[in-house]
């Protein structure tokens, strides 16, 4: 990854804050609506959204997170969309709110379209709709159910919520399986309340009752376990989110994120991620650079098209440890001292005997209790003594540059530069080819552990 | 978004033209009102026929609201129709309490079918432990389900071990059958434990010719209406012994009745209008279809489901006219209203929208603004006004002859469409230019959408 990139990152966030806080003073907000699930406001922050995913979707801005019951009440019902207004109307004249974004994920966009499209609904507190979204600037549909997802037609028909690693039940909102939230999001349920009116916003609308619609969505399960993106958010959801996809989409490759279809989530509204590595779960947390460039777009700053989009590189470790032999270990030459250095290699022992054995951690990404990447002191490939001949320990400058360095994957999980046509030092050669590799290795002449740099031939 | 100043309950028309002191109305091109009753139904109509006296008694309250929105200048959607749903799948059920039983699977297309044995409930451990007392077997007898299990499991690309670690072993029964397993009636034996919990059994054969379709005859019905749901087989080989039922399900999804089903030529038809009445309560209800026979000889079993929408109506909309330029001191158009006339029948929250639309230089229609009136109405007729911001209709520079389309009322109380009508009568507002029409209130959706270019014509 360049250091340039990373920086200017850190840079544009650090503006994105300020700008926040100048907008908060004019009373700007950002409005959270949970999916499925009877959450208080408590739950719905800490464990639907959770915080870190919420600051950084806010971006400095005052925020107010929605509680309110998604599962026992259907989107059209008063008991799940009059909440939400009598919850926001104070939370508006509180805070002299003039004007707020609102973010939703997966089903919580029902409730949304309702009032989009109901304006002169009246609340259980007598508040009416319009109170609400008048003040409404945008909307950010995360995941939207908009055109329903076979899960919930499977849930209803086989009186199961089809306990897979525990995704679907979450996602349902637990409780009842066939509670009023999952019936309503059948697909064929979907069709009626799109075409009479229900729910606001026909196929292919960019503005839906006077507000402009983003969506932000994923298009695929990605759930290589030996990669970073498939972990964000919980390895369990993600692999479960993947079976979830044959069963409702008669695919493991299906174009979904696992709960919902991208025939439903691109129903309308502008799109603007369309991520191949954003399943269900991770929409609402951040994962894959999506809650940064939410953030953008709640402040209103543009945002490259779904396409141009970049990503940091995943980490992959199973990728470096192929490129570079690591499960094995070998005699071999260190080109910077052309001494001859014991490559350690990895043994089901090794693997399991309390210490963080440098090429175990690299190969499976752990070794006994610890796991990369890590920058803890005990992090082998950290500590100074293990880089006699070298000036500085496994600099960030060693990225992209032709060695895969099992420091940087220990480090960051990934030796690549960012950017979508980054270099990426650990792709594993073809055979008859070979990978240069930097690791932790004993120099039998001079009777040390050092970093050397091999050839891994294939 | 900009809400209408007032608000107080209309009365009629004449209270209506008070409350807006002012604002000059200009003379309508046609100040009649143009009946509903004769109007000739388009494509995704909906027209109530008898309306039921009784008042709804959730979502009503008090207090007219009025509200206008710009839209971007979109061609108007087509119109909804309903859909065909199809199937080369179907479920079978062993009930939670059951004694171990063994359940006779018709497999017509083994390859890349899959079987999938899901345990009852919401108890992933329960469910686990369910799963381990079951057993497929192909037509030959062979055991069948770890092989196929294995294969699915090699597709899904878990990693077993680490889903062990973390307390699942075997979360679902996913079984990918391959051509060497057969065609014909496998077997599913279920023991004790797992029959105590409950499995549903889903078998797809999407490789299968054999097609189940089903299609609503309308999107919605009403107790006075013929409705129906239109079953079609297909198959590449003759079908035999053909039987079709069908079933009924509440907008709670509950089991509710069994539903006639009439051979009309070559298709069937669940007479569903036949045990609706207005007894039954409004809202989504579904259709369960089970179709089953033989295929060229083997043993077929198809399910699907489709849903439709059930109302009762209480009002309807009677005429709509009056359409007129709202002025304001400088002569500029600060308004186009339309007076929509609602006959009620009972107590309801009623709401009243429609969209304007504006030809662009190539003859398309494009919707430029959406309003929306809203109002608890007892029973009686009711002069409602449709009031289209002059400033939300120039956003999208497109001046001439607006149209009203998709004019539609709805109940709030009931959550069901009463009428639309997506030519709106053909109502047409005297011809005016974008520059006569005054300035928008700037909101901040309204600067994003400028922002974004939302209102700029698209081809």
């Amino acid at each position: 990854m360049h250091l340039h990139s990373r920086t200017g990152w850190l840079l544009a966030a650090a503006c994105a804050v300020f700008l926040g806080a100048g907008s908060a003073q004019a009373a700007v907000g950002v409005v959270f609506v949970h999916g499925t699930g009877d959450q208080s406001v408590s739950s719905a922050t800490s464990g639907y959204w959770t915080q870190s995913a919420i600051d950084t979707m806010r971006n400095g801005r005052p925020y107010l997170i929605i509680g309110y019951p998604g599962a026992t009440c259907a989107g059209y019902s008063q008991c799940s969309w009059g909440p939400i207004v009598d919850q926001i109307v104070p939370w508006m004249n509180a805070n002299s709110i003039t004007s707020f974004t609102v973010i939703t994920h997966s089903n919580g966009s029902s409730p949304i379209r309702y009032m989009l499209g109901h304006t002169g609904a009246v609340s259980a507190n007598g508040n009416t709709v319009n109170s609400v979204t008048s003040r409404i600037s945008q909307v950010i549909f995360s995941a939207p159910d908009l055109k329903g997802t076979p899960l919930a037609n499977q849930v209803t028909t086989s009186g199961s919520f089809l306990n897979i690693a525990n995704s679907v039940v979450e996602f349902f909102g637990g409780g009842s399986y066939n509670n009023p939230a999952v019936v309503q999001q059948r697909t064929d349920n979907m069709s009626v309340y799109n075409s009479n009116g229900t729910f606001a916003g026909g196929l292919g609308a960019t503005t839906v009752g006077g507000k402009p619609i983003s969506v932000v969505r994923g298009n695929r399960v990605y759930a290589n376990l030996f990669s970073s993106d498939a972990h964000c958010a919980g390895y369990l959801y993600t692999i479960g989110l993947k079976a979830a996809a044959l069963l409702g989409w008669g695919s493991f490759s299906a174009a979904t994120d696992g709960f919902i279809g991208s025939d439903s989530s691109g129903y309308f509204g502008n799109i603007i991620i369309d991520d191949g590595r954003l399943n269900h779960n991770q929409s609402r947390r951040g994962c894959h650079n999506s809650g940064y460039l939410i953030g953008q777009k709640v402040a209103s700053a543009p945002i490259p098209a779904p396409g141009s989009q970049t990503y940091a590189p995943e980490t992959n470790v199973q990728a470096a440890a192929l490129a570079c032999n690591n499960y094995y270990s070998a005699y071999a030459t260190d080109y910077m001292t052309d001494h001859t250095v014991w490559k350690y290699g990895c043994s089901s022992t090794m693997l399991n005997n309390g210490y963080p054995e440098p090429d175990c951690l690299i190969s499976y990404g752990y070794s006994s209790s610890y796991r990369i990447p890590s920058t803890a002191s005990w992090n082998p490939f950290l500590n100074p003594n293990n880089y006699p001949i070298y000036s500085e320990v496994c600099p960030d400058s060693w990225q992209g540059d032709g060695i895969c360095d099992a420091c940087l994957v220990a480090k960051y999980g990934f030796d690549a530069t960012t950017g979508s046509s980054g270099a990426n030092d650990c792709v594993q050669a073809p055979p008859g080819g070979s990978n240069w590799c930097g690791d932790l290795a004993y120099d039998t002449y001079w009777g040390v552990h050092n970093y050397a740099v091999v050839q891994a031939l294939h | 978004m900009t809400s209408h100043p007032s608000f107080v309950r209309f009365a009629g028309l004449g209270l209506a033209v008070v409350l807006l002191g002012g604002f000059t109305p200009e003379p309508a091109v046609t100040s009649k009102l143009r009946s509903t009753a004769s109007a000739t139904l388009a494509p995704g109509d909906v027209a109530p026929g008898r309306l039921f006296a009784r008042d709804a008694r959730e979502g009503v309250g008090p207090g007219l609201v009025s509200v206008s929105n710009p839209t971007s200048p979109q061609p108007l959607a087509a119109p909804a129709v309903p859909e065909t749903r199809r199937s080369k799948s179907t479920l079978l059920h062993v009930a939670p309490g059951s004694a171990a039983t063994q359940l006779v699977l018709p497999i017509t297309a083994p390859e890349d079918a899959w079987v999938m044995v899901i345990p009852k409930g919401s108890d992933a451990k329960v469910g686990e432990d369910a799963l381990r007392d079951v057993a497929m077997f192909d037509p030959r007898g062979l055991r069948a389900d770890v092989r196929a299990a294995r294969d699915a499991s090699a597709q899904l690309g878990a990693d077993a071990d680490r889903l062990k670690a973390d307390g699942i072993s075997k979360p679902i029964a996913m079984l990918r059958l391959n051509r060497e397993m057969g065609q014909g009636l496998y077997k599913l034996q279920i023991g004790a434990k797992a029959a105590k919990v409950g499995l549903a059994v889903e078998i797809r054969e999407p490789s299968s010719s054999t097609e189940l379709a089903i299609t609503p005859s309308a999107l919605q019905l009403s107790p006075d209406a013929e409705g129906y749901v239109t079953v079609g087989l297909d198959s590449a080989v003759p079908l035999e012994r053909v039987k079709v039922e069908a079933t009924l399900y509440t907008p709670r999804y509950e089991r509710d009745r069994t539903v006639p089903v009439v051979k009309v030529g070559k298709e069937y038809r669940a007479m569903v209008s036949r045990v609706l009445t207005d007894r039954d309560e409004p809202g989504t209800w579904m259709v369960e279809v089970h179709a089953t026979g033989t295929a060229g000889g083997q043993t077929f079993d198809r399910l699907e489901q489709t849903a439709f929408g059930f109302v009762v109506p209480t009002a309807r909309i009677a005429s709509v006219g009056s359409e007129r330029l709202v002025r304001n001191g400088s002569g500029r158009v600060e308004a186009l209203e339309v007076d929509v006339v609602v006959e009620s029948q009972g107590l309801d929250r009623y709401e009243v929208t429609g969209t304007l639309v504006a030809t662009d230089g190539k003859g398309v229609e494009r919707t430029v603004a959406e309003a929306q009136v809203t109002d608890q109405l007892g029973a009686g007729s009711h002069v409602l006004t449709l009031r289209f911001d002059a400033g939300h209709v120039g956003l999208a520079k497109l001046g001439g002859t607006y149209a009203l389309r998709g004019l539609q009322l709805y109940s709030l109380g009931t959550n069901t469409l009463y009428h639309r009508l997506n030519r709106g009568l053909e109502v047409h507002f005297p011809a005016v230019r974008v520059d006569e029409l005054a300035a928008p209130q700037m909101t901040p959706a309204i600067e994003t959408m400028l922002r974004e270019g939302a209102f700029n014509v698209r081809e």
